[in-house]
């Protein structure tokens, strides 16, 4: 698949719930594993896909990537005591589906770009434009905002990070109460299981 | 390696990585240090995708259009594609093996390929092909030929092999003939020898594999065990022990045992796990009922076609019968080895 689509696809249907998933992560299994080396070869198997058509629920999708992750980390690593997700777990993560699984209203798409662009400063805002829009080399680009390569550099790493930062705590602004729902219910699972 | 940026933290790297990779004029050689460090953890390859992900977004905020950026400057694409393989629970879409490659476009190609720790090399029985393999000259109808990681494959019949290895698996793809593999022993990468749309695992042992007309294979254990499956249905793979032999062909959904039978046992536990994807239950059910003596028995048509996500052990007949149920919003009635999921 077109290397774009997918960055275009998981910017959209999978960094949004990326809090949630990390909090769930850090919830149920932060005491043997880390929550980011999980989420990141989440993003490199979803990354892989061959195609992301047959995915109705991106949120799901990300819930289960992480929890096959998870598990193999702890295969990897030795981890017997591995408790796979429950039905009932899924079963929430179904329910929340389409509060996240959403199609953005044209008001919201609106609110979402100019959130991205509040955190870009001009300089990465200018860089971004020189480099897409006119296809000018970093150097001319620092040239011309009269600045080093570095600065150029650093504006556009901030700024990605920025937003990256944005992106993923859209999650827990959107869907806060289903989480909460869910996590009750998984924690109530748990619990009965242990007995 | 010299990561691009001050802070270690491999989110920090990343985001250096991809905004060098998207704005900067990088030379090939900081390329195929990207590539390097891409290729060195898969969590490295997530990260960089993410970040990508978060660019994109950014991207499309400032030139105001969300979609995929038609820009000139070629110097920026990156493929990344991970082993499915890797992930060992994972049936369904993982079990999907796919080439552990990194490419990139342009100039770094040759030297980014070179020096990525993925290698792809094409052997051919009697051609002799540069590459990181001692070769045998071909002497008889028989070729040894030793694999980057240790592992030996004997090449019969004009066997053509195509091997591509990474930090975290071993994939041998079986073009045409036969071929017997020793395989060095490496639990962290399992070795998979794929024959058409035939899949045999298993990180340490002694095995051959033959093509069997246009999709399908044979395989026989010598030593160890091996893992034998079809397609991507690895949650449904054989488990095959030294003497065993197996022949799958497409079309076949039972495997034919050619020399001795076959056991169809399940796979050790932490493979065997069924993962649904949005299925229709119905075809859910069919693969639970393939796999256990308790069968499911679905008694209305609208609970059939409800679609259903979630991971379960294959043997777990009951738990998945009650998911099934509470996601329809039907009951379950269990009758000696018959559960009906039916309506309330």
């Amino acid at each position: 698949m077109d290397e774009d689509l997918v960055s275009a696809w998981i910017g959209r249907e999978i960094l949004p719930h990326e809090r949630g998933v990390r909090s769930w992560l850090a919830r149920r299994w932060g005491h043997v594993l880390d929550p980011n080396d999980v989420i990141q070869e989440a993003y490199c198997r979803i990354a892989s896909l061959g195609s992301v058509d047959h995915i109705r629920s991106p949120m799901a999708y990300f819930y289960r990537t992480a929890q096959t992750v998870a598990a193999d980390i702890m295969r990897r690593s030795g981890v017997i005591n591995f408790t796979s997700m429950t039905e009932i777990e899924w079963l929430n993560v179904m329910d929340s589906a389409p509060l996240a699984d959403r199609t953005i209203a044209a008001a919201q798409e609106i609110e979402r770009v100019n959130g991205v662009l509040s955190e870009l400063s001009d300089t990465a805002r200018k860089a971004i434009e020189l480099r897409r829009i006119e296809g000018v080399s970093q150097r001319e680009t620092a040239e011309r905002l009269g600045v080093s390569e570095d600065v150029v550099r650093n504006h556009l790493v901030r700024g990605v990070q920025k937003v990256l930062q944005r992106l993923a705590a859209q999650d827990a602004e959107m869907s806060g109460d289903a989480r909460e729902t869910m996590e009750q219910k998984a924690e109530a699972v748990d619990t009965s299981r242990s007995l | 390696m010299i990561p691009p940026g001050l802070s270690n933290s491999i989110d920090d790297q990343a985001a250096h990585w991809a905004v060098e990779a998207g704005y900067g004029d990088m030379l090939p050689e900081r390329r195929a240090t990207l590539d390097a460090w891409l290729a060195a953890d898969p969590r490295h390859r997530g990260a960089f995708v993410r970040v990508r992900a978060a660019m994109h977004v950014m991207e499309g905020a400032v030139v105001g259009a969300p979609a995929a950026p038609a820009s000139p400057v070629a110097a920026r694409t990156a493929s990344v594609f991970d082993s499915g393989n890797s992930g060992g629970h994972a049936a369904g879409d993982h079990a999907r093996p796919r080439r552990g490659l990194i490419r990139w476009g342009g100039r770094a190609a040759a030297i980014g390929s070179a020096l990525a720790a993925s290698v792809a090399v094409l052997v051919t029985a009697g051609v002799p092909v540069f590459g990181p393999f001692k070769l045998v000259e071909p002497a008889s109808a028989e070729e040894v030929v030793m694999l980057q990681d240790g592992s030996m494959a004997t090449l019969r019949h004009h066997a053509k092999i195509e091997v591509h290895l990474s930090a975290n698996f071993r994939n041998v793809i079986l073009l045409n003939g036969e071929a017997l593999f020793r395989v060095a022993k490496d639990k962290a990468r399992p070795f998979v020898v794929r024959s058409g749309e035939v899949f045999a695992q298993a990180t340490g042992t002694v095995y051959s594999v033959a093509r069997v007309g246009a999709t399908g294979g044979t395989v026989k254990v010598k030593q160890g065990s091996v893992l034998v499956w079809s397609r991507d249905e690895r949650d449904q793979a054989v488990l095959l022990h030294a003497g065993d032999a197996v022949t799958l062909d497409l079309g076949q959904p039972q495997p034919a045992a050619s020399r001795t039978v076959a056991r169809p046992a399940l796979p050790p536990p932490d493979l065997a796990q069924i993962s649904l994807d949005n299925v229709p239950i119905k075809s859910a059910v069919a693969r639970f009922n393939r796999v256990n003596s308790i069968k499911i028995v679905i008694a209305d048509p609208e609970i059939a076609d409800t679609r259903i996500v979630g991971l379960f052990g294959a043997n777990d007949v009951e738990e998945f019968a009650q998911a099934a149920a509470a996601l329809s919003g039907g009951k379950v009635e269990r009758s000696g080895r018959i559960i009906v999921i039916k309506p309330k």
